[in-house]
């Protein structure tokens, strides 16, 4: 049941980020710097929301042994408001699953693409940033 | 001016002269998205001339019967986000979002673009917005955020959400800045006037930068002239000629359409793109991050916030 409701709510987002024009990314800086197109997944728990300009932050503290901080960058506020997502849907603490092209320096950051929630819910940030810039 | 250039817009500007003409010659071509000033005219400042001429001067309109641009717009690009002309298709050398430049460039202006592909395509790319600084003209033309036409009798302003741009268009009569007292500028010098619904609009005074990003390159003698108009009640059109002696062999004509962006509650909010910003050029060319746990790392929980404050955000 929850999986047709993320499917529902995913498809709306899509619609609405369609309507308004906003499948590509909105950023200020080069997407060179990423391996676009290699989904990579990383577990974790949330450290932190950054809901700023010029883009917003998911900090996640991977989960197991290495422990290590990834830093995953999204979209401007404004235009992760315009498609649907809020910054109450990243809690600290919370267990999720990142889809993420990552830095192909080996850093560990990269650009998200999508949230998978502990209960299964997704919420889909790949229309804002997969693209350019 | 050569003789073959002189004696082509002389036939031009007689033909101009010949009003009931003109008016269908234009909106024929522009419909078209062509221009019909293309190797007409030796300067910007020549065109814009010549559609004054055209206008009788233009007509001041007050605030009953200006044309109602209001509302929020986005650029119509055809997903080509990293373009200036969105008609050329994608740059086969860069793909995704990248258009191809339909510049005429010269020699030197070439070679540089030449050499910037080639880095893109290495993965060695750096915008000058990284820096937080403005995409300036005309390159905010073709940037993807929001924007809008605030106009009145005496200025329009075209405002635009990226670092919070906001474009003066002066149409109360007033000229340039005198050249020895002009600064260059991100979005230059814009004077205008109106022919009819449509804002014609010259500008000078630019500092040089690119017209996108993966695109050309242009000098600080850049100057444009526009021809901007709602041509129905979702869409504004801008033409563009393009000017610049140093980096163009002729003038770029360019079409550039914004599209009505209907949502309820919208608004375009403040942004400050220094709060959040750690981004850097590394030597190699590339870009990348200052991470949590740098010393240089700026947290924007903190950055610029009384200490007091600090934790207790809503």
């Amino acid at each position: 049941m929850q999986r047709c409701y993320s499917v529902r709510i995913r498809a709306a987002l899509a619609a609405t980020a369609l309507a308004l024009g906003l499948t590509p990314a909105h950023a200020h800086h080069s997407a060179t710097m990423f391996d676009i197109g290699h989904d990579t997944v990383i577990e974790g728990t949330i450290k932190d929301f950054q809901w700023t300009n010029p883009h917003s932050w998911l900090l996640v503290q991977e989960s197991g042994a290495s422990g290590r901080l990834w830093s995953f960058e999204s979209g401007p506020p404004n235009i992760l408001a315009r498609i649907g997502v809020k910054r109450s849907q990243f809690p600290t603490g919370e267990k999720v699953t990142v889809h993420a092209f990552l830095m192909k320096d080996g850093t560990p950051a990269g650009l998200v693409t999508r949230v998978v929630k502990a209960d299964g819910t997704e919420i889909s940030l790949g229309s804002v940033g997969s693209e350019k810039h | 001016m050569s003789r073959t250039l002189r004696h082509r817009r002389s036939l031009a500007l007689a033909t101009l002269s010949a009003l009931a003409l003109w008016p269908t010659h234009f909106t024929t071509a522009a419909a078209a998205g062509a221009n019909t000033a293309e190797q007409t005219f030796a300067s910007s400042w020549e065109e814009y001339q010549a559609y004054r001429a055209r206008a009788h001067g233009g007509v001041k309109h007050t605030v009953r019967d200006l044309p109602d641009w209001t509302g929020i717009w986005q650029r119509d690009s055809n997903g080509l986000l990293a373009s200036f002309d969105d008609s050329a298709g994608v740059n086969p050398q860069l793909g995704r979002v990248y258009g191809r430049s339909t510049a005429s460039l010269t020699p030197k202006y070439q070679a540089a673009y030449e050499a910037k592909v080639a880095n893109v395509s290495a993965g060695k790319e750096w915008d000058r917005l990284s820096d937080c600084l403005p995409a300036g003209f005309p390159r905010m033309l073709a940037e993807p955020f929001l924007r809008e036409f605030i106009v009145t009798p005496a200025e329009t302003w075209m405002s635009h959400e990226q670092i919070n741009e906001t474009r003066r268009i002066y149409t109360d009569g007033r000229a340039h800045v005198a050249d020895d007292e002009a600064v260059p500028l991100w979005l230059g010098d814009s004077i205008g006037f109106w022919d009819g619904d449509t804002l014609v609009v010259h500008t000078n005074h630019l500092k040089a930068g690119e017209y996108q990003r993966g695109q050309p390159d242009f000098s600080y003698q850049i100057s444009t002239v526009e021809r901007i108009r709602k041509v129905d009640a979702d869409t504004i059109e801008d033409h563009i000629s393009v000017y610049d002696p140093v980096s163009l062999t002729r003038p770029w004509h360019v079409v550039f359409h914004y599209k009505r962006v209907e949502q309820p509650g919208l608004r375009i909010n403040y942004d400050a793109c220094e709060e959040n910003n750690n981004v850097y050029l590394a030597p190699d060319g590339t870009t990348r991050y200052i991470l949590p746990g740098d010393p240089k790392y700026r947290d924007p929980t903190t950055f610029g916030i009384p200490p007091i404050a600090v934790g207790s955000e809503k």
